[in-house]
């Protein structure tokens, strides 16, 4: 096996020869021929082809005449074949109006736009005579002075075109043409709109097409550009495009040369445009060798005059522009002229630091006058707060950690006095260090679990020491330690961090806070600090890294209880839920902190959907916050608002797997994208083998943690794989894992192998079980009507409610009220299933509550009230994934079937399909119904419209995945709906067989239910 | 040179059914050719894993013994009970058995005891080498396991074609002949077909053919990892899109 690429050919290439639709060489070259000679042949309207003036990646450009309305020569660019032509016009129509309100002397116009007599869309532009500027440059041997001069009229002429909205996208040499008017040089750029209109990743933002192919320019691409997640392209992306060609503009190269990039392997190539920092002038030039003394010729200079000339100013300004942070470039095209502007002024510019030194060697530039030595440095430290000094010393050879480490957070020492410190500084330097994408801290789940192994208390104190022994149990690489003491009225803070296996001091600091206020700051330049030394780079820890006291909150007192908050919802069965008292309290002492408001928002939404109204509230108060945030929490912050603000959950699933790729370390905190990714998103939008993945993942990183197992099991369980999920439970018990969730779980599992002893354990372990109990009875009753005993299932549903009304959660009373109407209408009893759903809308107007009320009246036909409800939630929730795509068009479809209109019911249910194998709000986690209501509707409407095969398998489907159905009735009730469809279609044998399996599942059933009464007629009459 | 000489035929080394069916089909890997498919299968693919584990942060020597032991383990038959042959990928099947057995420290710990002899003969040393030369940024462990399963795919076709002509007595002209895998080659027919000795029509059809090949063997291979012929295609997309980084 090599080590690489196989036989040295590039792997992404070959493996893209490996589809049998990619043309070959012979083919592709005839077809570049074809486009080049067809031109002759193809009605280009009024515009006549001269001649081939060159060829690019988007097509072939001709000059062309145009006869009317006026005689003029233009350049009439082709769009290659393959691109769809329509969508081409459509995107650069859209763009036409930037276009025509663009009139600049530096910009090529476009005039025109059209579709061929073949079909191929091409552009009509402005003729422009003359070498591009880079040739033109060099012919000419221009000298740096000179080039930047005409680089100055390119900034201004693109600052126009974004000042009109129009972004260029693909800067480059040969889009900007050189002309001489009057012996004077005119920079032309030419193709503005046009990259926008034709360009796939234009669209998508990003380079690539579907195959990988590169569309655009690597050299001048920027970082945004090459990256496929998040790219977004605007001016910003323009300026560094600039910035590349500034820099060949200078040194005659690119920073990444056309060699290395392409010979790459294209992930490569990628990485470098995303991440490589751009060699400084000098040192490219310096790399240039005997190439270096024809650039410096062609600038009228040698090598040695060239490098001074950008070192300095010229290289700081073209750094800035090709800063790989977007945040860190010039803010706009029109920073970078006046930068440029004041360089060739001689005034300081923007880009360099502005230490003593360069200010006075600029003041003695420009005023060629001396300057005495200035006394700002001392005055700087006095101005600030906080000094820092490290007390390690600074050595190529110190220990540095590697991102493979974790790290264990001890107590912080707190010789103060003041309570307000205790819990806080630690938890304070945990959500610093999370910040960071490259360090991981052991969660304190994992330490607690350590400490009861060592037989410590679960809350023993974490002394150095106590700390350093559950660094070596769990494979750690070192301890943070710290202190915090008072003297006078200032404090001192000390950490250090020691390599629990060789005791070395890796870092050692001390802060001093001036005032109480500070500490938190004093906090935050520690724990940076502490991450550049322990090998993070600078660029990451400038990139995500926000003061504590602005991220999170400038209260102490805020911030303690928000952190026993953490701490308590982790030693909680019901996370979340426990932490609720000590949250509000968190945003009452500090209104805008935006962290406790998610919190509460998860926690009132988290499990089972107790207070979805309040917990809305608090995630679009969170959401409304989200600027003042670290990245990390912002991530959280965006998944807690789609989840329960919009349910829109592919949105929020896209959240998670941006945050696990921007922080793929386990965060020691209870919201990690990496257990959050098993959830609701993921399986709501049926992806249950991503989930399978994220958690396996879960459990192999912190096999002692809940979440993961239980989204593992829920996820095999949806999908059928009912051996797997027992497996899985098993293994959850061994580790001691426990959460009401899995017991639900398992209860489902024994009643749908008919396991009465496994239930009646379960159950009897449940009762007292405050998080548990009204659950497991309304399982019960779930399971009851599912085999037709709908008195004792009453009975159940009864208790269920009482139990959950007892906790305090009227919502999800209500869900189970609404539950008991779902089956009531399904087995035939309207009026009951009216009271019941108009008792469950009483008590709560939850999402779910309306969707299972609506079910339980639309069923029977009452569509008024059916339609009402689908109305508002349609109205309530536009963006909910449930809503939209099972919840309104269910309802409506049963709406439809009331009116006798089964074609239009079938036609509703279409959008359905989408996600009908997720899980929805009433079965997933905490199931209150089953899934795939939607197929048993689709069924019943086919059977109207004497569809018979269509309704069959619908109804075959219900049977088929008994997961998701779980123990809704319609998994007993779809033998009998299957058994009619046989009657209707005279397949007397199939039908007796589906009745009979019916009435196994009922044999127990009250002998009064309608439903039981029709059937066992028909099945008479067979 | 005739034309014929100037491609391959398909060896004679087709499966019947595909490896990975067949380990599915023995139900037992004790089953003498269930054990040899296996045992090339983990042969071939074992780098992969031992990437994943690296870069899980493992240390090499660690990484190794738990490379070992996990086939060890599956060769006794564990996890095999848990593949789903509806929806079995070899990959992904490995993958997820790999993290059970590292989720399963009592299983590690067994393992150890018994000391296990070497039943896979895996290159560690070789291992560890590559391993060094993988791209340090932050690439996550299941990212690199996928890239390095989809260049290790890729290395057996290639390995595979080449075998095919090498049995021909040809190796040079696989080595000629090799950048038209690529789908675009700047090569002159003209110069080469010159240089080969031979028309340039025959070297069309030669390439051709070599493409031809190429695309079959890449399918047979994937098709030895993946439980239903159906889901090859599926494979190979996912495949490209691994490499290609969409």
């Amino acid at each position: 096996m090599g080590s690489g690429d196989p036989a040295g050919l590039c792997p992404q290439c070959l493996i893209l020869g490996a589809f049998d639709s990619l043309a070959g060489a012979e083919e592709s070259g005839t077809q570049t021929l074809a486009i080049a000679t067809a031109a002759g042949y193809d009605d280009f309207g009024r515009y006549r082809i001269v001649g081939p003036l060159g060829e690019g990646g988007m097509g072939t450009v001709y000059l062309a005449e145009q006869s009317e309305p006026i005689r003029r020569r233009v350049a009439l660019k082709v769009v290659k074949l393959g691109m769809d032509t329509a969508q081409v016009l459509a995107r650069f129509d859209n763009e036409r109006q930037a276009l025509a309100m663009m009139d600049h002397p530096n910009i090529a116009r476009i005039f025109d736009a059209g579709v061929t007599s073949r079909g191929r869309p091409y552009f009509v532009m402005e003729y422009i005579e003359g070498a591009t500027i880079t040739e033109y440059c060099d012919r000419k041997r221009s000298t740096a002075k000179h080039r930047l001069a005409l680089f100055l009229a390119i900034c201004r002429a693109v600052q126009h075109a974004h000042q009109k909205g129009a972004i260029h996208r693909d800067l480059k040499p040969s889009n900007v043409l050189v002309t001489e008017q009057d012996g004077t040089p005119v920079p032309k750029v030419i193709d503005f709109g046009i990259a926008k209109a034709t360009d796939k990743w234009a669209v998508e933002n990003t380079l690539l097409t579907q195959f990988g192919q590169i569309v655009g320019t690597p050299e001048y691409a920027s970082p945004e550009q090459a990256d496929t997640m998040t790219g977004v392209i605007d001016e910003l992306s323009d300026v560094y495009s600039l910035g590349v060609m500034l820099y060949e503009l200078l040194i005659g190269v690119v920073p990444f040369e056309t060699a290395t990039l392409r010979g790459a392997g294209l992930a490569e190539m990628l990485r470098i445009i995303r991440e490589e920092e751009a060699p400084p002038l000098p040192r490219k030039l310096a790399s240039m060798g005997a190439r270096a003394s024809d650039i410096a010729g062609r600038r009228q200079t040698d090598p040695t005059s060239l490098r001074r000339l950008v070192d300095g100013d010229l290289n700081a300004i073209t750094m800035k522009a090709l800063e790989k942070v977007r945040e860190r470039r010039y803010a706009s095209v029109s920073d970078l002229a006046a930068d440029i502007q004041r360089y060739l002024q001689d005034r300081p510019v923007l880009a360099s630091p502005p230490g003593p030194i360069y200010l006075t060697r600029k003041l003695l530039r420009r005023y060629r006058m001396a300057v005495l030595g200035t006394t700002a440095g001392a005055a700087f430290l006095l101005l600030s707060g906080v000094t820092v000094w490290s007390l390690a010393r600074a050595s190529a050879a110190r220990p540095k950690l590697t991102a493979k480490d974790t790290i264990v957070l001890a107590d912080f020492d707190n010789k103060t006095g003041d309570p307000v410190f205790e819990d806080t500084l630690r938890q304070g330097m945990s959500v610093e260090l999370q910040q960071s994408p490259y360090l991981a801290l052991i969660a304190d789940r994992t330490v607690q679990q350590t400490l009861t192994l060592m037989g410590q208390p679960k809350d023993a104190r974490l002394t150095p020491e106590i700390a350093r022994q559950v660094c070596e149990r769990t494979g750690s690489a070192a301890v943070l330690d710290g202190s915090i003491a008072r003297v006078g009225t200032q404090y001192v803070l000390g950490l250090r961090a020691k390599d629990c296996n060789t005791g070395n001091i890796l870092d050692q600091q001390q802060v001093v806070a001036t005032r109480r206020e500070e500490v938190l700051n004093a906090l935050s330049q520690m724990s940076r600090k502490f991450r550049t030394r322990a090998g993070e780079s600078l660029a990451t820890v400038e990139k995500h890294s926000m003061p504590l006291s602005e991220a999170t909150t400038p209260s102490f007192e805020a911030f303690k209880a928000y952190s026993t908050a953490a701490k308590l919802s982790l030693s909680s069965e019901n996370w979340g839920q426990d932490s609720i008292p000590l949250l509000l309290r968190a945003i009452e002492i500090d209104p805008n902190f935006a962290m406790a408001y998610a919190k509460l928002g998860l926690g009132y939404g988290g499990n089972g959907g107790n207070e979805s109204a309040l917990s809305a509230g608090y995630a679009t108060k969170a959401w409304l916050l989200r600027d003042h945030v670290s990245d990390r929490e912002r991530f959280f912050i965006d998944f807690v608002y789609d989840r329960q603000v919009t349910g829109n959950l592919e949105k929020a699933y896209k959240t998670l797997e941006l945050w696990r790729q921007t922080y793929p370390r386990r965060a020691p905190t209870v919201a990690n994208a990496q257990d959050l990714l098993g959830g609701i998103s993921t399986q709501g939008t049926g992806r249950f083998e991503r989930t399978m993945e994220a958690a396996l993942d879960g459990i192999a990183t912190e096999p002692g943690l809940a979440p993961p197992y239980s989204n593992l099991a829920l996820a095999q369980f949806y999908t059928d794989r009912f051996p797997a999920a027992e497996d899985t439970l098993q293994r959850a018990t061994a580790r001691k894992v426990q959460r009401p969730s899995l017991s639900i779980l398992q209860y489902n599992l024994a009643a749908l192998k008919g396991d009465r002893e496994q239930m009646d354990r379960i159950a009897g372990s449940a009762s007292g079980n405050r998080a548990l109990e009204h659950w497991i009875v309304h399982a019960e009753a779930l399971a009851l009507a599912r085999s037709g005993r709908l008195r004792a299932a009453r009975r159940s549903s009864g208790r269920a409610v009482d139990l959950a009304l007892q906790e305090g959660e009227g919502e999800v009373a209500a869900t189970f009220i609404a539950a008991r109407a779902v089956w009531e209408a399904l087995c035939g009893n309207s009026a009951e299933a009216r009271t019941a759903a108009m008792a469950a809308l009483e008590l709560s107007t939850g999402r779910d509550v309306e969707y299972a009320a609506g079910l339980a009246l639309a069923l029977p036909g009452n569509s008024a009230r059916s339609e009402a409800l689908s109305s508002d939630l349609e109205k309530r929730f536009p963006e909910d994934t449930f809503v939209k795509f099972t919840y309104t068009p269910v309802l409506r479809a049963l709406a439809s079937q009331g009116k006798g209109k089964f074609a239009d019911s079938v036609e509703r249910l279409e959008i359905t399909r989408t996600y009908e194998f997720a899980v929805n709000g009433l079965n997933f986690l905490y199931p209150v119904l089953g899934g795939l209501h939607s197929a048993y509707v689709r069924g019943q409407a086919f059977t109207g419209a004497r569809r018979n095969a269509e309704a069959g398998a619908e109804f075959q489907k219900i049977l088929n995945h008994r997961g998701l159905v779980g123990l809704d009735p319609i998994g007993a009730l779809a033998h009998l709906q299957l058994g009619r469809v046989f009657v209707l279609s005279g397949d007397k044998l199939k039908a007796k067989a589906a009745y009979e399996a019916f009435l196994a599942v009922w044999r127990e059933a009250d002998p009064d239910v309608p439903i039981l009464k029709s059937a066992k007629a028909e099945y008479a009459r067979l | 040179m005739n034309e014929r000489t100037m491609h391959t035929s398909p060896g004679s080394s087709q499966f019947p059914t595909t490896r990975w069916t067949m380990v599915f089909a023995a139900g037992d890997p004790h089953r003498k050719e269930a054990r040899s498919a296996l045992v090339a299968l983990c042969e071939n693919y074992w780098y992969p894993l031992y990437a994943y584990l690296r870069r899980r942060g493992y240390a090499a020597d660690q990484a190794q013994d738990l490379t070992q032991d996990f086939f060890i383990r599956m060769l006794e038959g564990r996890y095999l009970d848990r593949a789903d042959p509806e929806k079995g990928r070899f990959r992904s099947f490995l993958l997820t058995s790999l993290k059970f057995f590292v989720a399963d420290e009592e299983d590690r710990r067994r393992a150890h005891k018994r000391g296990g002899g070497a039943v896979v003969s895996l290159e560690f040393s070789s291992g560890e080498d590559r391993y060094q030369r993988e791209p340090a940024h932050d690439e996550t462990p299941e990212r690199l396991f996928e890239r390095r399963w989809a260049l290790s795919v890729l290395d057996q076709v290639v390995q595979k074609l080449r075998t095919e002509f090498v049995r021909h007595g040809r190796p040079e002209h696989f080595d000629q002949l090799k950048v038209f895998l690529l789908g675009r080659s700047d090569a002159s027919y003209a110069a080469l077909a010159l240089e080969m000795n031979t028309s340039e029509g025959a070297l069309k059809v030669a390439i051709h053919r070599l493409r031809k090949r190429y695309r079959e063997l890449f399918r047979q291979e994937i098709a030895d990892t993946v439980a239903d012929p159906a889901e090859v295609e599926s494979e190979l997309r996912f495949l490209a899109a691994v490499l290609t980084g969409k």
